[in-house]
């Protein structure tokens, strides 16, 4: 199932999770059942679960009985009461998901979806969306990833060679602070606009929140 | 086509297996029951010292086929074998007929059965 978790779970991929508990607990509870009778099991599930997911990245059509298809709960502003009655979604569960996405109001409203992990997506209209630069015709500049160059006393030289930057340049950024050698530090990240940001380990913060 | 290839070959691994235990199971079985067979009718003979040479034998092989069944097969069948066994060399040394003779075919019966269990039939999937 990758990096997902529980609550972005296909419905088939939460049940093959729940199968896949139950068989680990049938031999751990009983000695007298071989624990090859647990591990067949839950490698065959996880080949299919494999498998299943392969197929549907191939297929549409299977994709839609496996995974399901999202739906469309409000349009243009208005609620799809047909839909709702086919999910049995009820208006009370409809105004709590919308909250809790910070539309209080179903009037800011354009369109709401029902994705098939059962999150509920939220286009607001455009006069009630937040306001992005490209609104006000204001330039940005470029913002990239922020990557961590030193975690807990490790050097990330991968994301060094990500910056094409080195050990060399990264030692004589250190030294600014006073610090003389990587094991010191806690977290030293690098964005994209060249701020480094650099922590010591055991670094406390006092009374009134300053280093 | 890695991930196609790496599933293909992981699925005939695992029925390769399957069938490959199914076959070592139930060849086994077969050759506990020939002796087992052998040994009702020495019973029947009321060869005794034969007998219990033979079910010594038996349990011998039993032993060293035990440690294998153990990883595919539920304990509590074999441990009824074991009983069915014990009980057996107590009846044939004891020179009891009637009882000798029926936990033999328990045991042969036992031993059939588990291979039965085993085997890849509709009736065990469903």
């Amino acid at each position: 199932m990758g990096k997902r978790q529980i609550g972005e779970l296909q419905p088939f991929e939460l049940v093959l999770a729940i199968m896949i508990a139950e068989l680990a607990t049938v031999p751990m509870e009983d000695k007298e059942i071989p624990l090859i009778n647990g591990i067949i099991p839950i490698i065959t599930l996880l080949l299919l679960q494999v498998v299943i997911t392969f197929i549907s990245l191939r297929s549409d059509r299977l994709r839609g009985v496996i995974s399901g298809t999202p739906s469309i709960l409000i349009e243009n502003g208005k609620i799809i009461e047909d839909e709702l009655r086919k999910l049995r979604y009820n208006l009370t569960d409809l105004l709590e998901q919308l909250r809790l996405k910070d539309f209080p109001n179903i009037a800011d409203v354009e369109y709401a979806i029902l994705e098939t992990s059962g999150e509920l997506s939220i286009i607001p209209k455009s006069q009630k969306r937040p306001l992005t630069p490209e609104d006000l015709k204001v330039d940005t500049p470029y913002e990239g990833l922020a990557l961590p160059l030193i975690m807990d006393g490790h050097i990330k030289h991968n994301n060094l060679k990500k910056f094409n930057l080195d050990t060399k340049w990264l030692n004589y950024e250190l030294n600014k602070f006073g610090i003389h050698s990587s094991t010191e530090v806690l977290l030293a990240s690098l964005d994209t606009k060249g701020d480094l940001y650099i922590q010591k380990k055991g670094t406390k913060s006092n009374k009134d929140g300053t280093l | 086509m890695r991930l196609v290839f790496t599933m293909a070959v992981a699925l005939i691994v695992f029925l390769g297996i399957g069938l490959y235990s199914e076959i070592w199971i139930s060849n086994t079985a077969q050759e506990i029951s020939i002796e087992v067979s052998k040994l009702e009718e020495m019973i029947n003979n009321r060869d005794w010292d034969e007998a219990s040479q033979l079910i010594d034998n038996i349990q011998k092989d039993w032993s060293s086929i035990e440690e294998s069944w153990d990883i595919i097969v539920d304990h509590r069948e074999m441990d009824e074998i074991d009983l069915a066994l014990t009980r057996s060399i107590k009846f044939i040394e004891a020179e009891s007929f009637d009882l000798a003779l029926a936990e033999i075919a328990v045991l042969k019966h036992m031993v059939l059965h588990i291979a039965k269990k085993e085997s890849l039939k509709i009736l065990n999937i469903f």
